[in-house]
């Protein structure tokens, strides 16, 4: 489970304070697909990076499993898997070499990482790919090489990033496919997406971040309530960015 | 014609083609300024050596048309020199290929548009080296208008010649050398060949040489290269040319230049497009991993240790930093060991036949050269400490989520460099040394303590270079080419640089005193180095670590 407590993010520049993330408490459930939905600058990456402890947040705090990422990060660094934004990390190691150094880094044992990797690798298609340098790999391989160093030491929580993004037909699928095993053994997933549709048609629950604040976190039936029957996901989003434009 | 101008103008803006795609206004400025300071040095210089040639061409009979021909040739080799990567680049590499192989344009709007870009650096670095200095030669001494005529020709021709021999030779070699389009394969293989050459200078200076004065020297290189300076196609017009004005020696040089530079619009009319087009496939055969090899690859290591393995690995697969890092360590020293023994092999011969006879300041300069001055310089210069976290680059926000504290995060690091760094100049110490040693210049004692201190001082040199990339570090390069060149550690290298050379010369020098002042002055030094080695271990894993936490 991932609990977001009073989150705050400020840059200062000068005497000028930017505030780019303000929440109040939201939480994405064990047994659960959390859509984290928001337009570009919203504040998505950003929560991201202050949840995955890359950025420090001004004020409140994360809990991972209700390990506070802040006071034991360590420990709270073990429980998820994050894939990021970008995939373009560590080009010039072989996939194989980056599964292995990822699995090094959290400690799997070789036999856990062996049946890892040759299941994940047919599933996504890249057991050919596996002895080329990132590097040589289109953005979409690259996406699922970055996939699968997060997801090897099978964490409880996913992270992820607009992980969709440049993933072939197939690929997107079988992404969708693994979410939805794992929210269903019990397990957490927060992603971020832009793509309304298949967050209305994969998330348990939606969390929909405007200008840095919490709009609503609830189940996509409770959104629906609140607005007129019938309207999509995606009417609603855009109704609440009209708003917004008209204030 | 304005179609070329305009995408030359756009290329330049985005940046030639080159790997650097963004520039700010104020590191632009400052470049500029560089430029301009060297430029004028530059300028300067070459008139100074016309001058000088002037003068020489008086006392050793040696004729002006000798003398020019050896600086046209000169002029255009370094102008061919320079050219070749950001012609290669340019016409093949750059990221903006496959956007510009989308416009409407032919091949040799394309090849033209990038050569305008890829030329100017060649074209200012063939002008400095050689108007300059038929300026210098003529205020010595007295010439006729033709002359100055031919060597306005010479420079524009040659220098169209030159780059269009060269971007013929290099459309020809891309279209049909299918190996060469492999980037990093291309640019190590470009390395090798400059060191090559270098080696190559040095040998030729040398051989037969050593007991000269530098200006004989000098002499006897240009009159041993006039005849290869015939080679260049329009030499023997030029020649004419500047003993008598013809206009059939004029048309003779317009007509070899306008050839070669036809010759190269065909070329690149034919196969640019194809050989551009080839490259931008990014098809690879795949080579699926049996049972056993990925049983071999997936072994189980420690975090620290899968860190150095990562860290080692991306190194030396980047030709930027195989350069700045393996190539320009464990190679730099042999270079400089060929530059040196070169020019003195009368002297090393000597030395190796009868070394009770050398005076021992020579001993010392021969063992505290290769085995102090040059191992510390390849330490304190190499790129691998320097950039130890800069070359995360924008995958230093994975770092930061890995389970792994800061602290074994920084021992990585220090692990990586150190395992380069240390492994070099050791092993050059030791070579010395035992040369040393079997020659008597040093007994077993000072071996050790030249042992320790070297490998104290190199740790120092280590821990000095990563804490400054700590303090200033550079996360958010294009390329790693761009994040080498622009990384601002040179000055603390060669603050670094400068220590190393003198507390070991000074251990040494002092060391060789063998009385109880001298062995307790070189073990103070030697203590001094390890204390400080050791204190700013400390201070790193404190205050490195602290800023890593912030950052």
């Amino acid at each position: 489970m991932v609990q977001v407590e009073n989150l705050k993010k400020q840059f200062r520049s000068g005497k000028d304070v930017k505030v780019v993330v303000n929440t109040s408490n939201w939480v994405a459930k064990d047994g659960s697909i959390t859509g984290f939905i928001g337009h570009n600058g919203a504040g998505k990456t950003t929560t991201m990076k202050m949840i995955t402890g890359v950025m420090r947040p001004t004020e409140g705090r994360c809990l991972l499993n209700g390990i506070d990422i802040k006071e034991n990060p360590i420990e709270a660094k073990k429980q998820f898997g994050y894939v990021s934004d970008s995939p373009d990390h560590f080009l010039r190691l072989r996939g194989i070499e980056y599964l292995n150094f990822i699995a090094d880094i959290y400690d799997v044992d070789t036999k856990k990482r062996m049946d890892f990797i040759n299941e994940y690798a047919e599933r996504f298609g890249m057991t050919s790919a596996l002895n080329q340098t990132i590097l040589s790999y289109s953005h979409g391989m690259r996406q699922k090489m970055m996939i699968m160093g997060a997801l090897i030491h099978d964490p409880s929580i996913w992270l992820l990033d607009e992980p969709l993004t440049g993933l072939d037909p197939e690929a997107a699928f079988e992404l969708k496919k693994m979410m939805r095993e794992h929210a269903d053994r019990g397990n957490s997933v927060l992603f971020s997406t832009h793509v309304l549709e298949v967050a209305e048609k994969l998330c348990d629950e939606i969390v929909l971040i405007k200008k840095g604040n919490i709009m609503f976190n609830g189940t996509l039936a409770q959104l629906q309530s609140q607005y007129p029957q019938d309207m999509s996901l995606e009417e609603i989003f855009l109704d609440i960015n009209k708003e917004e434009s008209n204030e | 014609m304005s179609k070329i101008l305009l995408l030359a103008k756009i290329l330049r803006k985005s940046g030639a083609g080159s790997d650097e795609t963004f520039h700010e206004h104020s590191a632009d400025l400052a470049k500029n300024i560089i430029f301009a300071l060297l430029g004028i040095a530059g300028v300067a210089l070459t008139f100074w050596i016309g001058t000088l040639l002037g003068g020489l061409s008086k006392m050793a009979d040696f004729l002006a048309y000798d003398i020019f021909q050896v600086l046209f040739m000169t002029g255009a080799f370094i102008g061919l020199f320079f050219a070749i990567p950001p012609i290669v680049n340019s016409f093949y590499m750059s990221g903006d290929i496959p956007v510009v192989l989308m416009m409407p344009l032919s091949s040799i709007q394309i090849v033209v548009a990038r050569i305008i870009n890829a030329a100017s650096f060649p074209l200012a670095i063939t002008f400095i080296s050689t108007i300059p200095a038929g300026i210098g030669f003529m205020v010595t001494t007295q010439v006729t208008p033709n002359f100055v005529i031919a060597i306005l020709l010479a420079f524009v021709c040659n220098f169209l010649i030159s780059i269009s021999a060269i971007a013929t030779v290099i459309v020809l070699l891309m279209t049909f050398v299918k190996i060469l389009r492999n980037k990093d394969l291309l640019k190590i293989i470009g390395v090798i060949i400059v060191f090559a050459v270098l080696v190559l200078y040095y040998v030729v200076l040398g051989v037969g040489n050593d007991e000269k004065p530098m200006s004989e020297v000098a002499i006897s290189v240009a009159n041993s290269m006039v005849p290869y300076s015939n080679a260049l196609p329009i030499n023997f017009a030029l020649r004419e040319l500047m003993t008598q004005f013809s206009w059939v020696a004029v048309l003779e040089i317009v007509g070899i230049t306008a050839a070669f530079v036809i010759l190269f619009l065909l070329v690149a009319k034919v196969l640019y497009l194809s050989g551009a087009i080839d490259m931008q496939s990014t098809a690879s055969v795949n080579r699926q991993l049996s049972e056993s090899d990925m049983k071999k690859k997936l072994g189980k290591r420690g975090q620290i240790a899968a860190m150095v393995q990562r860290d080692l690995r991306m190194v030396r697969r980047n030709p930027a930093y195989l350069m700045t890092g393996y190539l320009y360590t464990f190679g730099m020293p042999i270079l400089m060991f060929f530059a040196m023994a070169m020019s003195r092999m009368k002297d090393l011969a000597e030395f190796f036949s009868d070394p009770a006879n050398i005076s021992p300041v020579f001993g010392y300069a021969l063992v505290v050269g290769i085995g102090i001055i040059i191992p510390n310089m390849t330490t304190c210069m190499n790129a691998i400490a320097s950039t130890a976290i800069s070359r995360e680059g924008a995958s230093f926000g994975i770092l930061k989520q890995f389970p792994m504290s800061w602290e074994d995060i920084l021992k990585a690091k220090q692990r990586a460099a150190f395992i380069i760094c240390e492994s070099a100049s050791l092993l050059y110490v030791l070579v010395a040394e035992i040369v040393a040693l079997v020659l008597g210049v040093i007994d077993i004692p000072q071996m050790f303590l030249g042992l320790l201190v070297q490998g104290a001082m190199s740790y120092l040199c280590v821990n000095i270079n990563i804490m400054h990339d700590i303090k200033v570090p550079n996360l958010t390069w294009e390329s790693e080419a761009q994040m080498v060149k622009k990384s601002s550690n040179c000055v603390t290298s060669i603050i670094i640089f400068v220590c190393g050379i003198f507390v070991p010369l000074l251990l040494w020098m002092v060391a060789d005193v063998r009385d109880f002042l001298g062995m307790m002055i070189a073990f103070g030094l030697a203590l001094l180095v390890i204390v400080a080695s050791a204190a700013f271990h400390f201070y790193m894993n404190k205050v490195g670590v602290r800023r890593l936490k912030k950052m």
